[in-house]
This record gives C-alpha cells, structure tokens and sequence, in this order.
C-alpha cells in the first residue's frame, strides 16, 4: 500500500487538469474508442483523488470498478462496429452492381447531430462558467481543489446526454455525470456500505448501457 | 421458538429468494413459458407471503414454521420489515407476479423475467431500508436495472430505458446528498441547500415535467407488459421515498413549495397529457400520454397536502395499475398477431378477430380515461369535488384531457374496424387463451379495488 500512500498525498490539481481533459474528450470527440480510453484513465485518475477521501482498499475498488466497466462496454461497441461495417459493405456491393460504380462507404457508427467545432465551443462556454462558479459559488465540504473536478464532471455529463440519444456516447455521458457526483458523494458520506453500493449501481450502469448499444444496433423480431 | 421452525430477517429473505428465481428464471430464459411460470409462482409466492407476514406474521413451508424476523443489520446499517414496507413488498410481488401471468402468450424480451424479479427484490431493500440515504441507493439500483426489463423485448428502442434511467439517476443524486445538509454540522445555510435540492430530487422523483418523458418513453418504446411492470412498481416505491423524505425532513413542508409544485406542475403534466393523446398513432404512445395524464392528477391530489388527498393519490396508483394490467393483458396477444408492432394501422380488423383482447384494452384506456363507472374515476371524484369548488378551471382541464385520452381510444378502435390483413388470421385457440387471459386480467383489477383495506398501511406513512 506504499504507493496508494504517496499517491493520496500528490496535489490535486494535476489530476483535475486531466479529469477536465478527459472528460472534454468524452463530450467533443466522436470517436468510441478515443471516449472509451478517455474514461478509463478518467477512472484511473477519480481512483487517485479518492485516495484522499477514503481507504485505500475502497478508492482500490472505484478503480477496478472503472477498468471493468470500459471492456464491457468495448466489447458491445466493438460488435455493433463490426456488424454495422459488414452491412454497410454487403449495401456498397449490392449498390455497385447495380449501378456500375463503387459509392463511398458509409459511415459505421452514425454522425452526432451536433459538429465537433460546436461542441468545442460549448465546452469553452462552460469552462468559464466553471470558473466563475468556482470564485463566486464554491461547493460546500469539499477541498477547493477538488470541487471543480465534481462540477466539471457532472457538467460534461450533462452536456453529452442533452447532445445526444444513442446509448454510447449517452452512456459515456452518464457514466461521466456518475464519477463527478461520486466524488462528491464520498466526502459527505464516506463508509463500506456505500461505496459497495455505489460500486454495484456503477457496474449496473455498465452493464446496462453495454445491452443498450447491443439491442438499439439489432433489428428484426423481439428477442 | 420451536425446534422446526426456521428464522429467516425478512428483509433479506425477500432479496435473496427473488435474486435466487431470477437466476432460475435465466437459466431456463430460452423457454418462455417455463421461464415465466417460475417468475410468476415466484412473484405470486413472495407476496402472499408478505400479505402472510402482514396478516399473522407466521409463515409454514413444508410443514416446517418459517419466522421472518423484522430487523436486519448489515455493516451498521439496518433494513425493518414494518407494515408499510411488507405492504408495498406485497403490492410489487402482487402486481410483478399478474405481470409475468399475462405476459405468457407471447415473450417480451429475455430480460423481463429475470430482471424483473431481481428488480422486484432490489426494491423490496429500498421498502425496508431505514437509513433514507439506503433508501434511495436501492432505488436507483432497481431504477437502473430496469433498463433491461424495458429494452430486452424491442430491438432499436432503447430511448425509454435510457430516458428512465437518466431521470432516475438525476433525481437520485440530489436526495442522497440531503442528509448531510441537514446535520447538526452541516455548514451555514446547510438547511436552505437541502431544501433545494430535496425539491429538486423528489421533482425529478416525481417525474413531474419537463422530466416525464421517461413516464411516456417507458410505455412507448417497449414491448406491451413491461412498462406495466415498471410504471406500477416504481411510481409505488418513489411515493414511498416521497412520504418518508417529508417525515424525515419536515423542513422541507414548511412552506409549502413542494406541494404547490406539484400541484402545478401536474396540472402541467395532464395538459400535455391532454394535448398529445389524441394526435398518437401507436398504442404504446397512447398508453404513456395516458398514464402521464393520471400521474398528474394524482399529484394534483398529492399537492392538496391534506392525509386524505394524499391517500387519494395511492388510491389512483391502485387504479392505475388495474388499468395498466388491463391495457397489457389486452395488447400483448394484439402486438404478437400484429407482427410485433404497435402502429395503429397494423391493427386493422383486430376487432373481429379478437374482440376481448380489444375490448380488454379499450377498457384499460378509458379507466386511465378516468370514464365514470369505470375504476379509474374513484380516485378522482373527491379531488375534483374540491377542486370545482376552488379552481373550476382546473376541472375542465383535466375533463378536457380525459377525453383526449378517450379520443385517442376512439382512433385506436377506428383502426380495428379496418378490412382485416389476410396474414392476421385469427387462430381460435389463441383467442380462448387470450380471452382468458383478459378476463383474469377484469377480476384482478376487481381484487385490487374491492380490497383497499390490505393496502392500508401504505397511507399510515404520509406526513
């Protein structure tokens, strides 16, 4: 436990700047697998800053909580991908033999309704109204260098689930908004019970949104 | 206590024997009706036996006394099995039990047996847990785990399980950080801010708008018996949280706030209810409009504030679920013949070809309605006696959305009459097993509402 011991006494700010850069991936970038990886280091560095908070057996299990939900969901991402891309492919032949050209192929995952350059900006818009909530309303009980991690969190949470309607980025989203009330949440109610629960309704979580990406790529009859 | 007999803490034996068939369920998922035998046995099982508990507190399995204790203590934290808990155990058991019964004629998913008892059971810890913060958890726990039990029957329509599970969670995480501002060493203002955000949760708790369309997205974009299962059990155990949220905090009722949003905002809920129910072409739609016009009636009834208003708004929860078993039992047989599908034009000459399955849906629909003499009305009389003395206006609108909900029924049953599809061709055994079915589904709702005495120590909890 030597290292969890270092680690809980690093200064918090680095990890923050890399939460608020992971969790701007998740709402700018459309990319599945860039997301993923965004939230899985995310996990990572939310494991550091509840070392802080809780035992080191407890932010050990936020941790590996976080590293199982991220293959749960690559795995249901993955094969949608693969099944979306040999549809696309069977359509861009069948497309070819009847009109003697090869068109482009299409997209596997579709296009998000809003465009990156969109999403940048309005994640710079809330960035500063992460500052200016930082100087003029401070979350109570957390230390000062913590609290924009949680606002950050659930404000890039929140972003990403009023962009979109499709499970994955969706539940990227919620998954984000999760981490930022959690980290909140252990400073006002830290203990055994809870975080076991909290681990429970995370690893639901995953699972949940790993079948919803599943089922909303299936077609045909009710399973 | 007797060498025979077996001690068991209630609570936990409510989770473990449903986690335990829902796992019995799984295994056997691929056999629908062996899978939903089990779940319904096992349904109707575990609420008899809370009624048992409730009525003698004495259980006999296999000729051997089984005595569920009331408490269970686990890390610090403990869980009661007192009357309102083992009554709203019942209710779900209860209602989850005729669910998986009338979902017998044709699969809904996978996911609707297994997950269903294993939501069933979550919620039965979220019922007896006394820590409020525990309460809550569970709930959200459940409320998660829903999302199978909705998405598993419908390829591509996810959007009501994810709606519900983000409101869910958005109306939890408010409510589980309550209790620290209301400690003794909460910081300055610390009551204020556990003010708002107790409103804030419960609003969202609540469903009330702009967060109902996880109430319509539910019965919309699912397969016909899983959001009755969802819809019954989840609006039960959010007013649950409700009446023990303003017990613990009283604070939170002092002036009023809560109540008169509520109260407007449900009348906002049945306009839009009102609004959007006769321009709906699929049955599921209908349904969710339909609910989300009783939902906010009932929490019209639950902003009066007064104890009675607020057993009236349990009493409409009793008849919602009677109407909703009726609309599941009637559409379910109805979405099998018409492909799997919902759009109304898909049920053209269903009328001749299965009358009751019509008939038993229509019937559900108007007692959403709210038509007189129907049971849906009993829950409203009162409430709308008062409010003709009060708010006159209020009446008409809720009258004006009642009959958009029946307009809607008229459209639907336009459909039917149309000139039949030659693939829907009525086989005769189905209709019998199907016509049962809605029959069993009339007598249920007759049992729910006749026996509203068992349902009592519901409304013991209200502030």
């Amino acid at each position: 436990m030597t290292i969890f011991a270092q680690l809980a006494h690093l200064s918090g700010i680095p990890v923050v700047i890399g939460l608020v850069i992971t969790a701007s991936i998740i709402a700018i970038v459309r990319d599945w697998r860039f997301g993923l990886w965004a939230l899985l280091v995310q996990y990572m560095l939310l494991g550091v800053l509840h070392l802080r908070m809780l035992p080191p057996e407890l932010a050990l299990i936020k941790m590996l909580v976080g590293a199982l939900i991220c293959p749960m969901i690559y795995w249901s991402a993955r094969w949608v991908e693969s099944e979306r891309a040999h549809k696309a492919e069977i359509e861009r032949q069948k497309i070819a033999r009847e009109q003697k050209q090869v068109p482009l192929p299409p997209l596997p995952w579709p296009i998000r309704p809003t465009s990156g350059i969109f999403r940048l900006l309005v994640v710079l818009l809330l960035g500063m109204v992460l500052y200016s909530m930082s100087i003029s309303w401070p979350l109570p009980l957390i230390a000062a260098d913590l609290a924009p991690a949680c606002v950050w969190l659930g404000l890039m949470g929140l972003l990403t689930l009023v962009l979109t309607a499709s499970p994955l980025p969706a539940g990227l989203g919620l998954l984000t908004l999760v981490s930022g009330f959690e980290l909140y949440f252990d400073v006002t109610q830290p203990g055994l019970a809870g975080t076991g629960l909290m681990a429970a309704i995370n690893l639901a979580l995953g699972l949940v949104i790993a079948h919803l990406i599943t089922v909303d790529a299936l077609t045909g009859e009710v399973l | 206590m007797n060498a025979s007999s077996l001690t068991i803490p209630g609570p936990l034996f409510f989770l473990l024997a449903s986690l335990a068939l829902a796992a019995l369920a799984y295994l056997v998922h691929r056999w629908n009706v062996l899978s939903g035998l089990i779940a319904t046995i096992g349904s109707l099982g575990l609420g008899w036996i809370a009624l048992t508990w409730l009525l003698d507190k004495s259980i006999s399995l296999g000729g051997r006394s089984v005595i569920l204790t009331s408490d269970f203590v686990f890390l610090g934290r403990s869980w009661a099995l007192t009357p309102t808990a083992a009554t709203l155990i019942a209710f779900g058991f209860l209602v989850g039990g005729l669910c998986f019964l009338l979902a017998l004629p044709a699969s809904q998913g996978w996911a609707f047996h297994p997950f269903g008892l294993a939501v069933l059971g979550i919620l039965s810890m979220s019922a007896t847990a006394e820590q409020f913060i525990y309460m809550v958890l569970f709930f959200w726990l459940g409320a998660v785990l829903t999302g199978f039990v909705l998405a598993g029957g419908r390829p591509g329509a996810t959007m009501g399980a994810l709606r519900l599970i983000v409101v869910c969670t958005l109306a939890a995480m408010p409510l589980l950080l309550v209790p620290t501002f209301f400690q003794d060493d909460a910081p300055p203002g610390g009551t204020q801010t556990g003010v708002v955000l107790g409103i804030l949760g419960l609003g969202m708790l609540l469903m009330l708008p702009p967060f109902h369309g996880a109430l319509v997205g539910a019965a919309a974009f699912s397969a016909p018996m899983p959001p009755v299962l969802v819809l019954s059990i989840l609006p039960a155990t959010a007013l649950h949280i409700f009446f023990r949220f303003t017990q613990t905090y009283p604070a939170i009722l002092q002036d009023g706030l809560i109540l008169e949003i509520c109260q407007w905002l449900g009348l906002g809920a049945v306009i839009l209810g009102g609004l959007s129910a006769p321009a709906q072409r699929r049955w599921g739609s209908l349904i969710g409009y339909a609910v989300l016009i009783d939902w906010g009636i009932g929490l019209m009834a639950l902003g009066q504030g007064s104890p009675e208003r607020m057993a009236l708004a349990v009493q409409m929860l009793l008849g919602r679920t009677a109407a909703l078993l009726l609309c599941g039992a009637g559409l379910t047989p109805l979405f099998e013949a018409a492909g799997k599908r919902d759009d109304l034009e898909r049920y053209a000459g269903m009328l001749f070809a299965r009358p009751l399955n019509v008939l038993s849906l229509l019937l559900g629909l108007l007692t959403l309605a709210g038509l007189p003499t129907l049971p849906g009305v009993t829950g409203r009389w009162a409430l709308l006696g008062d409010l003709a003395a009060n708010h006159p206006v209020q009446v008409w609108i809720i009258v004006g959305a009642e009959i958009g909900v029946a307009v809607g029924a008229i459209v639907g049953l336009l459909a039917c009459l149309g000139q039949a599809q030659p693939a829907l061709v009525a086989k005769r055994r189905d209709e019998l097993i199907a016509s049962l079915f809605a029959l069993f589904a009339l007598w249920t709702a007759c049992m729910l509402l006749s026996s509203a005495s068992i349902w009592q120590p519901l409304l013991t909890t209200r502030p």
